[in-house]
C-alpha cells in the first residue's frame, strides 16, 4: 500500500470538510431512483410483497411486471435477503462508497423472475431466479427495472414464515398503498459507481466460458462450509473432493477449484440449510467461480471474481469482441424482436438478418457489453433483458477501449512486420516504445499491464490498438 | 464600497455582530451577486497554513469561520455551501437560531436527508435541535434522521441521563421511539457512554429508561417485547442486536407473555446472531411443555438452528424437543430426520446426546430415517455409531469405507514437467519485474549473457520498457517488492547504461528522450551495483544474489559468454547434473576456472536424483579434478577421488549437498573445519520449554516505573554455535545464510529465492526463519506470519527428504495461529504419507511442543479432525503420528489434553486399532487419577487392555 493511500484511510476516520471534499469528487455519477412508492410488504393473512420498480429509460411509468402467488415464499424471501446482504457488502477498502445502498435490478418476463445486483466492490455477482413453478401469476408485460429494497422492507422478509402464502407485485407503480397514505413517491439519489454497470456488461462472458465442475448434495455442502478459515482470507484457496467429501485447502492441487477471496463464499452461509443441492461452475482460465445453490423452483447464484480486490468490471473480458464493428441494424433488430428472459439464439438471428456467424458472435459479446444480455447457466444460454440504464452511461465505460482508439487516432501504432500468422508492431507510450506481437489468438505486449497479468485479464489497450489497426 | 469589500472587511475586523445584520441587508439578487466572490474567500480563508511556528490550521479564526459559515448558508446553494468547509460550523453556538427567522433556504431540508444517508451529519446536530426545526416545518424528520441522534437525546448535559426531556415532545415516544427498533443505530454504544455515577437503581441509560416505563404503563410493554424480539432479524449488526437481546432479558417476560410471543420466538431463530437464537431457544424452552407449543413450527426452522453448530444452542433445541415430544408424540418421526444434522457437527458430546434421543424416539422400521443415517455415517463419530448401531443400514454401522488411498502421482525432481522454458527475452525482461517466479532472478541475468553476440540496438530499444520499469521500481518500490527485487533493478539498470555506453546508435536514440522520468534522463542517480549500500543489502545472507549479478555484469562487460552456472533449469531451483556437466565443460575447454560461489551455487541447486547419464557424461566430457568433483557429487556412495584439491570451496558443498552429516577425511584439512559442522549442515539442537524472562508489572507512580518480576514463557530455542563467518578467501554458500543479523529482516517476497539457493538442504536458513518468526506459538504479526507462509509453501514445492529442521517447521507450522499455514502444513503430511514422510517424527516433534503446552491445543486438535478419513493409509498415519505426539508427554496433564486424547480415540476407532506403545499406556494410567481426563483415559485404556 503505497503511503497517500494509508494517508487517505487514515483520514477518512474524520470526516472534515476537507475529506468531504474529495468523497464528492470521487462518487462518479448519480442516478436519481424515483420510485412511484416504497416497496413493501402489507402484513395479513395473505402477505402482499409489493416491489417498487424504477427505469430511468421508462419514458412512462411501466405498468406491473408480474402479479401472482409465490409458491416458495419463505426460501424466496431468504434469498431476497441474502441478496440485499450482497449488494450491501463490501470486500475491498473502498470507505466512500460502503454503505451507499444500491437497489438490485428484476427481470420478468418469459415465465421467470430473475433478481441482480454487485456487492458495491463489483466483485461478487448475486442472482435470485423464480422459475417457473416458483410462483403463479400473471405477467401482464416484460420489462427490466430497479428495484427499491428498503429497510422496513427487508425487515418485513425476515417476518416470513414456511407456512405463509405470499402474493407479489412487480413494479407496483399504480397501486395505492392505503396504509402508507402520506409517502406516495420515494426519490433516492444515490451515487451509481461506473463499475456496477460495468460489471452487469461483464460478468455473462465469465459466466458464459464457465462449466459446470461440482454437484454437491445437502450434507457435503455443509461439510464444505465448515472448512471456510475465519476472517478475511488473503490467500487463495483450492476446493478439492477427497473420497466423498469436499474440502478447501490452502495447497494447489491438479484440478483444484482455484478461489479467491474465500471469505466472501459467507454470504451463502444463511442459505445452506435450506439448499436442496451446491453447483459449483468455474470459469476455464479460473478467473471466476460461480455457486449455485438449488431450492425447488428458485435458484441462488453466487459468482466471484478471481481476488477479492478485483472488480468484475475491469476485467477486460468483453475487449477482444468490441474491436470489430457490428452494424447498428443487427443491434436494433435485436433490440426491437426480442422480449425480456427470452433465450438469446444467435444462429436465429443469424439466418433472420442474413449475418456471418462470425458477426454474430461479436454480437453477442456486443450485447452483453451494451448491458442487454444476461447469462443463464443451467440453460447454458443468454437470455435478454435491457438494464435499466440509460445507453450513453453503459457505452461510455471500456476506458481500454477509449484508449485504444486514442493511440490510433494519434497515430501511435506503427506495424512493422506482418505475415499471415504473425503481426509485429511498436505502439508509442509514455516515455517508451511497445514491442507487441500478435501471432493468431497468442498476443504479447512489453507493458507493464501485459507484464503484470500475462493477458489473464483482457488485452491491454496496445494489443487492442494493433488489432484494430490490423482488423 | 461594494458589498464584497463590505464583508471583507467585517471578516478581517471580525466583527461577528455586525455579520448577521449585514446578511439580512442583502436582497436576494445581492446575495446571488456575492456568491463568485464569497467563493474566493471561502478559499481563500480555508487553506491551511502554518498558524504559528510549527502549529498547522486553516487561515480562519474560530470567529471568522462563524462568520463564514452563516455568510455561505445565506448565499449559497446547496452544492457550493457543500463545497464549503463550513457546514460543520453552522450548528455551533445557535448559530441558526438567528438566520432562520428571516432566510431559509428551499434546499435544507434535502441537503439534511444527503448528510445522514451519507453518514456525514455535522457532530453538532443534536435530536432536539432537528425536533425544533421540525415543528417549524423546517425539516422532514426521516426515520433516518432520526435514529442517527436519538439515542444520544437521553442524555442532557456532560452526558448525564436525563429521561425527563423524553416527554418533551409527544412524538418521541409514540413514534420516534419505536424507530430504534426498526432501523439500524448507534443506541448500543449510547447506552454504554452515560456519565452517571452507578447506584442500585437500575441502568440510567435506554434500557433503564425502557423498563421504567414499561413498568407504569408509559411504553407498551408488549410492543417493546415484540419489537427486540422482531429486531434480531433485521441485518442489524451483532452488537445492537446483543443490545436488543438484553434488552428482553432485562424486561424478564412472563410465561404468559412468552405463549404471546411464541411466533416471535420462533421467527427469531432464523437471526444471523447466535446470541438471540439462544435467548429465543431459552424461552422456548420454557413453553415447549405448555400444550399450545407450536412444535411444527420449531420443526421447520430446525435445519438453521442446527446447522448455527454451536453447543449451548443444540443442547437446548434437544433439551425442548425432549419435552415437547411428551406432549406431541407425532413430531418424533420428523424430529430424527431433521437432528441428523447434528452429525456434521465435531462435538462428541452434542452427537452421543442427539443419537440418544434418536435412538429412543425411532420407529427401527422407518426406511427413510435409516438412509438419512447412513448419509451421515462418514461423519459420525465411532461412539455415535455404536450407539445407533441398530439403526444404521446394514454395514453402515461398521467404520465409513475410505479408500485405501489417495493416488497421488509421484513425479521425478526433474522432468518435463517442471522445465523452464526459454522465453523470448523481450516480453520476459517486462515480466521479470511485474509477473515473477522465484527463478526469473536467475534467468533474466543468463539470458543476457546469452544474447550478447545478438544483441542490436533494436532489440535493446524493445527493451526500454523493462528498464524504464526497474527505474521504477528501484525509485518507488511497490509493497511486494523486496530487497532482491530491487538488486534485480539496479543490476539491470547497470546493463541499460552500459549497453548505452558501448552502442552509439543506442545512445543517440536515448539522448533524444524528453521525458525527465525516463531512466537515462535520471542515470546519474542510479547506483552502480558493486558500491550500492543501504541499511539492508549489508546482511550477508543477501549477499550470493548480489555476488552473482555482479559476476554477470563483469562478464558481459568483458564479453565473457560462458554460461553462469547456477542457473536453474527446472522449477522451482533444480539443475538438471546433465547441464552441470555440460556447462562445466565449456568452462574446462575454456580454461576458465568458475567462479567458486557460482560453483558452488550451482552445486547445491543439483538434482541428485537419477544422476547415470550425468555421470557418463562426466566421465566423457570432464577430466581432472572437474571430473573428481562431480564424480563425487553425482554418485551417492563415492569418496572424494583428487589428489589435488584446488577447490576447497566446491568440494565442501559437494560434500555437504550430498551428505551434510558425513564428515569426509579428504577435507581433514580445509580451513572450514574452524566453523561448528552444524553452521553448515543446519543440524542445530533445538529445544522446547519455559524459559525465565523479566516482565512487567503495575505501574509504581512513586518509582515513576514499572515493577518487574522474573516470570516465564514457553518457548522454542534453537541453539546457534558461536563462529566467526566469512572470515575465509573463499567463504562457503552457508556461511552466508547464517549471516541473517541479530534480527532477521529479509522481505516476504524474498523468502523462496533465499531458500532456494540451497533446495537439496535449507536447513540452515530455515533455522534462522524458525528461531525469528516461530520461537513462540503467540507471533502473529503480519510480516512474521508471510514469511512462515513462504517458508512453508518453499517446502512443499520440493521432493526432498525431511530433515530434522524441516520437521521442526512443519510440526511448528502444524500449530501456527494461522489457518492457512496450519493447513499448508497439513498438506505437506498429508500429500507425503505415507512413505515420503515419517509421520512418527513429525508426531514426536510436536509432542515436543505440546507436552508444554507451546501452543493452545485447540489449534492441534481442530487440524486433526479436518485430517481423518482422507484413505485408509492417511488414518493409519495419523494414528501413528498421534500416538508418537502422546508417547512424549510427561505424566502432568496440559490444558485441553482431553480433546487430543478424544480425537485419538477416534482415530483408533477408524483404523480398529489398539495402543500398543508402553509409553503412551503408561501415561493414560497416570492420567486416570486427573478428574478432568479419568473418563477418556479409561475408554482409552480399554483398547490397550485388547492388546
Amino acid at each position: 500500500m503505497t503511503p497517500k493511500i494509508v494517508l487517505f484511510l487514515f483520514r477518512c476516520l474524520y470526516y472534515t470538510p476537507r475529506e468531504c471534499l474529495f468523497f464528492d469528487m470521487i462518487s462518479e455519477t448519480t442516478i436519481s431512483y424515483s420510485y412511484p412508492t416504497p416497496s413493501a410488504l402489507i402484513a395479513g393473512s395473505e402477505p402482499r410483497l409489493l416491489l417498487a420498480g424504477y427505469s430511468e429509460i421508462a419514458k412512462h411509468p411501466a405498468p406491473a411486471f408480474f402479479q401472482g402467488h409465490l409458491t416458495q415464499p419463505y426460501t424466496t424471501a431468504r434469498c431476497l435477503i441474502a441478496l440485499s446482504n450482497v449488494v450491501r457488502a463490501s470486500f475491498t477498502l473502498a470507505p466512500a462508497q460502503a454503505g451507499m445502498m444500491k437497489d438490485p435490478i428484476v427481470t420478468a418476463g418469459a415465465e421467470k423472475l430473475r433478481f441482480e445486483g454487485f456487492s458495491q466492490c463489483a466483485g461478487v455477482y448475486a442472482r435470485v431466479d423464480v422459475l417457473p413453478g416458483g410462483h403463479s401469476g400473471t405477467f401482464p408485460a416484460n420489462g427490466t427495472v430497479n428495484v427499491d429494497f428498503n429497510q422496513p422492507m427487508i425487515n418485513a422478509l425476515h417476518a416470513i414464515s414456511s407456512n405463509d402464502t405470499m402474493q407479489l407485485t412487480v413494479n407496483a407503480g399504480e397501486i395505492n398503498l392505503q396504509s402508507q397514505p402520506e409517502e406516495s413517491i420515494t426519490e433516492k439519489k444515490v451515487p451509481l459507481p461506473v463499475k456496477w454497470i460495468k460489471g452487469l456488461t461483464t460478468v455473462q462472458l465469465f459466466l458464459a466460458a464457465s462449466e459446470r465442475v461440482h454437484t454437491f448434495n445437502k450434507i457435503q455442502l455443509r461439510q464444505l462450509f465448515q472448512g471456510i478459515p475465519a476472517g478475511a482470507v488473503k490467500a487463495d484457496y483450492y476446493l478439492t473432493v477427497r473420497g466423498n467429501k469436499p474440502v478447501f485447502s490452502p495447497v494447489k492441487a491438479p484440478k483444484a477449484i482455484c478461489v479467491g477471496g474465500i471469505h466472501r463464499l459467507r454470504l451463502l452461509e444463511p442459505l445452506l440449510p435450506l439448499a436442496d443441492e451446491l453447483q459449483v461452475f468455474v470459469h476455464p482460465d479460473m478467473q471466476s467461480t460461480t455457486w449455485q445453490l438449488y431450492f425447488g423452483h428458485v435458484r441462488f447464484s453466487l459468482s466471484l471474481s478471481r481476488e477479492a480486490w478485483r472488480g468484475f468490471s475491469g476485467e477486460g473480458a468483453a475487449l477482444d469482441a468490441l474491436i470489430a464493428d457490428v452494424p447498428d441494424q443487427l443491434i436494433d433488430a435485436m433490440d426491437k424482436y426480442s422480449h425480456v428472459n427470452q433465450e438469446f439464439n444467435p444462429t436465429l438471428l443469424a439466418v433472420e438478418e442474413q449475418a456471418g456467424f462470425e458477426q454474430i458472435d461479436q454480437l453477442t459479446a456486443r450485447l452483453a457489453a451494451m448491458g442487454l444480455l444476461g447469462f443463464d447457466l443451467d440453460d447454458n444460454l443468454y437470455f435478454y433483458r435491457r438494464l435499466p440504464f440509460k445507453l450513453n452511461r453503459i457505452m461510455s465505460l471500456n476506458p481500454r477501449m477509449k484508449d485504444a482508439e486514442q493511440l490510433l487516432a494519434e497515430d501511435k501504432v506503427a506495424i512493422i512486420s506482418r505475415q499471415p500468422d504473425k503481426v509485429e508492431a511498436r505502439v508509442a507510450g509514455s516515455g517508451v516504445t511497445h514491442t507487441v506481437v500478435i501471432a493468431g489468438e497468442d498476443a504479447r505486449c512489453t507493458c507493464t499491464w501485459f507484464a503484470k497479468h500475462q493477458g489473464d485479464r483482457g488485452p491491454c489497450k496496445h494489443i487492442l490498438a494493433v488489432r484494430k489497426k490490423i482488423n | 464600497m461594494t458589498h464584497l469589500e463590505e464583508l471583507e472587511q467585517l471578516l478581517t475586523t471580525e466583527r461577528e455582530p455586525d455579520m448577521i445584520p449585514f446578511l439580512q441587508r442583502l436582497t436576494p439578487e445581492e446575495r446571488k451577486k456575492l456568491t463568485p466572490g464569497l467563493s474566493k474567500v471561502v478559499t481563500y480563508y480555508s487553506e491551511f497554513i502554518e498558524v504559528e511556528k510549527n502549529a498547522w490550521g486553516t487561515r480562519s479564526t474560530m470567529t471568522q469561520s462563524k462568520m463564514l459559515a452563516a455568510a455561505a448558508f445565506v448565499c449559497f446553494e446547496k452544492n457550493a455551501f457543500q463545497r464549503s468547509n463550513f457546514h460543520f460550523t453552522l450548528f455551533r453556538e445557535a448559530l441558526l437560531d438567528d438566520i432562520l427567522p428571516w432566510y431559509m433556504p428551499s434546499w435544507f431540508d434535502e441537503w439534511m436527508q444527503d448528510m445522514v444517508e451519507k453518514g456525514r451529519l455535522p457532530g453538532d446536530v443534536d435530536y432536539w435541535m432537528m425536533m425544533d426545526l421540525h415543528q417549524r416545518g423546517l425539516l422532514t424528520l426521516t426515520p433516518a434522521l432520526v435514529v442517527s441522534r436519538l439515542p444520544q437525546a437521553i442524555y442532557g448535559n456532560h452526558r448525564l441521563y436525563d429521561p425527563t426531556a423524553m416527554f418533551k415532545y409527544p412524538l418521541t415516544l409514540s413514534e420516534h421511539f419505536w424507530y430504534l427498533f426498526e432501523y439500524p443505530s448507534s443506541i448500543n454504544f449510547a447506552d454504554n457512554w452515560s456519565n452517571n455515577v452507578k447506584t442500585g437503581e437500575g441502568p440510567t441509560n435506554w434500557n433503564g429508561f425502557i423498563q421504567q416505563y414499561t413498568s407504569d404503563g408509559t411504553i407498551d410493554r408488549m410492543r417493546v417485547l415484540g419489537e427486540c424480539l422482531k429486531a434480531v432479524n433485521r441485518n442489524f449488526n451483532k452488537l445492537q442486536v446483543g443490545w436488543m437481546v438484553d434488552l428482553l432479558t432485562a424486561l424478564k417476560p412472563t410465561q404468559a407473555e412468552l405463549v404471546q410471543l411464541q411466533p416471535l420466538l420462533l421467527q427469531a431463530l432464523s437471526s444471523p446472531q447466535t446470541k438471540a437464537v439462544n435467548t429465543a431457544l431459552t424461552y422456548l424452552k420454557e413453553l415447549s411443555a405448555e400444550k399450545d407449543f407450536n412444535h411444527q413450527a420449531l420443526l421447520d426452522y430446525l435445519p438453521q438452528v442446527i446447522a448455527a453448530d454451536k453447543k449451548n444452542i443444540i443442547t437446548t433445541t434437544l433439551q425442548i424437543l425432549e419435552k415437547a415430544g411428551k406432549q406431541h408424540p407425532e413430531i418424533k418421526q420428523r424430529a430424527c430426520l431433521e437432528l441428523c444434522g447434528v452429525f456434521l457437527s465435531k462435538d462428541e458430546d452434542l452427537q452421543a446426546k442427539t443419537a440418544k434421543l434418536i435412538l429412543q424416539w425411532a420407529d427401527k422400521n422407518d426406511v427413510v430415517l435409516r438412509e438419512q443415517l447412513s448419509q451421515y455415517g462418514s461423519s459420525m463419530l465411532a461412539n455415535t455409531r455404536n450407539i445407533l448401531q441398530d439403526l444404521l443400514v446394514a454395514g453402515a454401522g461398521d467404520i465409513p469405507a475410505v479408500m485405501e488411498s489417495v493416488a497421488v502421482e509421484q513425479q521425478p525432481l526433474i522432468g518435463e514437467h517442471n522445465r523452464i522454458a526459454t522465453e523470448d527475452l523481450v516480453f520476459f525482461a517486462s515480466q521479470v519485474f511485474e509477473n515473477n517466479a522465484s527463478w526469473h532472478f536467475d534467468q533474466l541475468p543468463a539470458m543476457l549473457l546469452a544474447a550478447q553476440d545478438t544483441m542490436t540496438t533494436d532489440i535493446l530499444l524493445q527493451l526500454e520498457p523493462a528498464l524504464q520499469r526497474a527505474a521504477t521500481i528501484f525509485k518507488r518500490p511497490p509493497g511486494t517488492a523486496g530487497l532482491l527485487d530491487l538488486t534485480l533493478a539496479v543490476f539491470f539498470l547497470n546493463y541499460g547504461k552500459w549497453m548505452a555506453d558501448n552502442d552509439a546508435a543506442y545512445m543517440a536514440k536515448l539522448n533524444e528522450v524528453k521525458q525527465s522520468q525516463h531512466w537515462w534522463r535520471t542515470r546519474h542517480e542510479m547506483p552502480v551495483l558493486e558500491h550500492w549500500k543501504t541499511s539492508r543489502t549489508e546482511e550477508a545472507v543477501y549477499a550470493p544474489h548480489r555476488k552473482l549479478l555482479i559476476l554477470a555484469l563483469k562478464k558481459i562487460r568483458e564479453k565473457d559468454t560462458l554460461p553462469l552456472l547456477s542457473t536453474p533449469t527446472h522449477e522451482p531451483a533444480w539443475i538438471d547434473p546433465v547441464v552441470l556437466v555440460q556447462r562445466m565443460a565449456l568452462y574446462q575447454a575454456a580454461g576458465v576456472i568458475p567462479d567458486m560461489l557460482d560453483l558452488q551455487v550451482a552445486i547445491a541447486r543439483c538434482a541428485l536424483q537419477d544422476t547415470a547419464a550425468a555421470l557418463s557424461l562426466a566421465q566423457q566430457s570432464l577430466t581432472g579434478e572437474y571430473q573428481q568433483l562431480l564424480m563425487f557429487l553425482l554418485d551417492a556412495d563415492a569418496l572424494p577421488q583428487a589428489k589435488t584439491i584446488t577447490m576447497e570451496a566446491a568440494w565442501m558443498q559437494a560434500g555437504l549437498t550430498k551428505s551434510p552429516k558425513t564428515t569426509y577425511e579428504a577435507f581433514a584439512d580445509f580451513s572450514y573445519n574452524r566453523l561448528p559442522i552444524v553452521l553448515l549442515n543446519g543440524d542445530f539442537e533445538w529445544k522446547t520449554a519455559a524459559v525465565p524472562y523479566l516482565a512487567y508489572g503495575n505501574y509504581d507512580p512513586e518509582k515513576k516505573e514499572y515493577n518487574r518480576y522474573m516470570d516465564e514463557e514457553l518457548s522454542m530455542e534453537i541453539t546457534f554455535p558461536e563462529a566467526e563467518i566469512l572470515k575465509g578467501p573463499s567463504p562457503l554458500l552457508q556461511e552466508y545464510l547464517n549471516g541473517v543479523g541479530k534480527y532477521l529482516s529479509i522481505s516476504i517476497s524474498d523468502v523462496a529465492r533465499l531458500l532456494l539457493l540451497t533446495p537439496n538442504h535449507p536447513d540452515v536458513l530455515l533455522a534462522r526463519i524458525l528461531k525469528s518468526c516461530q520461537r513462540s506459538s503467540g507471533y502473529y504479526e503480519v510480516n512474521e506470519t508471510g514469511i512462515v507462509l513462504n517458508t512453508v509453501q518453499t517446502l512443499h514445492s520440493l521432493d526432498i527428504p525431511p530433515s530434522e529442521m524441516m520437521y521442526l517447521s512443519i510440526a511448528l507450522s502444524m500449530l501456527h495461529a494461522d489457518k492457512t499455514v496450519k493447513g499448508y502444513a497439513a498438506e505437506y503430511w498429508s500429500s507425503r504419507v505415507p512413505d515420503r514422510i515419517s509421520s512418527e517424527k513429525l508426531g514426536q516433534t510436536i509432542g515436543l511442543q505440546q507436552r508444554v503446552a507451546w501452543a493452545p491445543m485447540k489449534r492441534f486438535t481442530d487440524l486433526m479432525a479436518t485430517q481423518t478419513q482422507i484413505s485408509r493409509q492417511h488414518n493409519e498415519a495419523l494414528e501413528t503420528l498421534l500416538t508418537a505426539c502422546l508417547s512424549v508427554f510427561t505424566e502432568k496433564p496440559v490444558k485441553d489434553l482431553k480433546k487430543l486424547l478424544e480425537v485419538y480415540g477416534e482415530v483408533l476407532a477408524l483404523n480398529d486399532s489398539s495402543i500398543r506403545h508402553p509409553m503412551v499406556i503408561q501415561l493414560l494410567q497416570a492420567w486416570q487419577g486427573t478428574s478432568t481426563l479419568k473418563k477418556t483415559a479409561q475408554q482409552l485404556l480399554k483398547r490397550a487392555a485388547l492388546a
